[in-house]
């Protein structure tokens, strides 16, 4: 996967999200052992001091956790990994509502809007 | 140690083609000589003429060995002084390498003299002449040495020089101050008048050659050396020395 | 540590550096940004003790600097010089003959990874593998100062990824301070954990980047760009 990073947020916060959607997503399962700050950094062509503060971050929501002397792992933690999946969700649906908000839709229009989008696209092209 | 070892190889590999130039250089003009030998029939003579010639040359080995290898790091002065090794080590490991070619020229010369030698009539009454021999060896030895060094000074005070003032001025100051040199060696000179050693000179001088002999008689030739001299001599290469890597050390940057 | 106190470097004519005060901590990567001529190098080789400041100090961990500081401190100029009659393998081993710090297994690492001709003349090298070969000379040094004066400048987009990669996987960032001078920032903009701004010989600003990114939602170019104005 190719990393790229936007200037308007800090990288550490940018790299914490790419982390916790491969989670959510079962890219990285449950127990497996993230690569090494160096190997990370190489892989995102960022600062090492960078990944640190990254698996710091994630360790601090507990989705994550290190080992001492092993590593940072993947919490095999159930009701952690539910809490962040449902988290990610309401996160992103917010920032949905938001938006639609800011455009002066309704609650029923969005709905609506979503239901029918939902069902037009479905088995087609949909991302 | 080591550091300094490699060091001194790759200034070998560096002043090499100064090496090559004075070889390719003196092979040269031998050849021209030997030509010429051969036309008037004076080979072996042709030869010594060339040794002396060499022999002068010689005597300005090390400047123009130091102002080549010095000149080839002017361009990359932040690689030649990014070292940790003190810089008269720098400076040493230069001085080695071309002493180390210098020798190997010097060889040349003197194969040369010796097979020449036995083919020309020529024989020098002295007395005593191992003594003069050794001696005047010496001082041509220490008086290369003090030629290399003395350039090299001059070389960093020009270096110095320049990060403030035209590099023409740069110039005609350090002549100045190698005029300057001049008048306080030759000044001091008195100082040094002592130790003398009487070596009993040369007392004749015959040169023959094949056709017509020619004879050439200088009399008494007062060879009086002085070791005060050879203090003195080395006391300024010491003096040029330090004074070369203090120089470096503190005036010259990159 | 790097300190520069009250710091001026004169020359001929012009000041290149005026009255800089400045503290660099270990275990950054310090980004030195900066106009042609505003004063970069300047700074890069007081700090590696090629040149001396007319006025103020320079010290690296609390010594005032000299050229011996050469024994801590990895010096990568903008030159494109070389001793040309070594080939690589040469080059490489006469460093490691010279810094007792030299890492010859990692710059036997780095060669491989910027797949370099062992054998090749340097004289024959492209400009990109040179710029390659010199990042392995300086980063092979386990020096705890690494200086690197524009690593990026005129190499094609290629080999300058190659390079910001190397110095992401070689850099032993627990031990290592790294100041890197450029003036092309979107590179390195991702590994640099301060950008320090010059013009003129004036140090005009000093950011985290983080912070930056965090409090003010801008990356390097913009805040750039804003105190340029």
């Amino acid at each position: 996967m190719k990393y790229t990073f936007h200037s308007q947020e800090p990288i550490y916060v940018q790299l914490a999200e790419i982390i916790k959607r491969k989670i959510v997503r079962g890219e990285l399962e449950p127990g497996v052992k993230l690569p090494s700050v160096r190997d990370m950094a190489i892989n995102a062509g960022v600062n090492p001091n960078t990944v640190q503060r990254t698996y710091r971050e994630l360790e601090g929501t507990k989705i994550v956790e290190s080992k001492r002397g092993q590593g940072t792992f993947v919490t095999e933690n159930e009701k952690i990994l539910h809490e962040i999946r449902e988290e990610m969700k309401t996160k992103e649906v917010s920032r949905f509502v938001r938006s639609m908000r800011e455009m002066g839709y309704s609650e029923m229009e969005m709905k609506a809007g979503l239901e029918a989008y939902l069902a037009k696209k479905w088995g087609a092209d949909y991302d | 140690m080591t550091p300094w070892i490699h060091l001194t190889k790759k200034e070998l590999r560096l002043g090499f083609p100064a090496f090559l130039f004075s070889m390719i250089g003196s092979f040269g003009v031998f050849v021209l000589w030997f030509v010429l030998g051969i036309e008037s029939g004076f080979i072996w003579e042709g030869m010594m003429m060339w040794s002396v010639l060499a022999i002068l040359f010689n005597f300005f080995y090390l400047v123009f060995y130091m102002s080549y290898s010095l000149n080839a790091e002017r361009k990359r002065m932040h690689l030649w002084l990014h070292n940790p090794l003190p810089t008269y080590k720098l400076l040493l490991a230069k001085f080695v390498s071309g002493l180390f070619y210098m020798f190997i020229f010097l060889f040349t010369i003197i194969i040369v003299i010796g097979v020449s030698y036995g083919n020309v009539n020529f024989s020098m009454q002295m007395d005593d002449w191992k003594m003069t021999f050794y001696l005047s060896v010496a001082y041509y030895l220490i008086f290369i040495v003090s030629n290399g060094w003395g350039f090299t000074f001059l070389w960093t005070v020009y270096m110095s020089f320049i990060k403030f003032i035209h590099p023409f001025f740069s110039f005609v100051l350090t002549i100045v101050i190698l005029m300057f040199l001049f008048w306080m060696i030759d000044l001091s000179s008195v100082l040094f008048q002592w130790g003398e050693i009487e070596s009993h000179l040369i007392t004749g001088f015959e040169f023959t050659a094949t056709e017509e002999t020619f004879h050439l008689n200088f009399g008494e030739i007062p060879t009086t050396f002085y070791i005060g001299h050879f203090i003195g001599a080395l006391l300024l290469i010491l003096f040029f020395f330090i004074g070369s890597a203090w120089i470096l050390d503190r005036k010259v940057e990159v | 540590m790097i300190e520069l106190r009250q710091v001026t470097k004169r020359y001929r004519r012009k000041i290149a550096l005026n009255e800089v005060n400045i503290t660099l901590t270990p275990r950054k990567i310090y980004g030195l940004v900066g106009e042609n001529g505003s004063g970069k190098s300047t700074m890069l080789k007081l700090i590696a003790g090629l040149i001396y400041p007319t006025r103020g100090e320079v010290l690296v961990d609390g010594n005032r600097v000299d050229r011996r500081v050469s024994s801590v401190v990895s010096f990568l100029s903008e030159l494109d010089e070389y001793y040309s009659f070594f080939n690589v393998e040469q080059t490489i081993a006469f460093y490691h003959s010279q810094f007792p710090d030299f890492d010859l297994e990692k710059a036997n690492e780095m060669v491989k990874f910027m797949k370099l001709d062992r054998k090749a003349k340097l004289k024959e090298l492209s400009k990109g593998n040179r710029g390659r070969l010199k990042l392995v000379l300086s980063l092979s040094r386990n020096a705890p100062i690494i200086l690197m004066d524009e690593p990026l400048s005129g190499l094609d987009p290629m080999v300058r990824n190659s390079i910001v990669k190397g110095l992401i996987s070689f850099i032993d960032i627990d031990k290592q301070l790294v100041l890197i001078t450029t003036h092309e920032i979107q590179e390195i903009e991702n590994i640099l954990d301060e950008v320090i701004a010059i013009k003129d010989g004036k140090i005009i600003g000093r950011k985290v980047v983080e912070q930056l990114r965090e409090q003010e939602n801008v990356g390097i170019v913009d805040w750039l760009t804003s105190i340029y104005e």
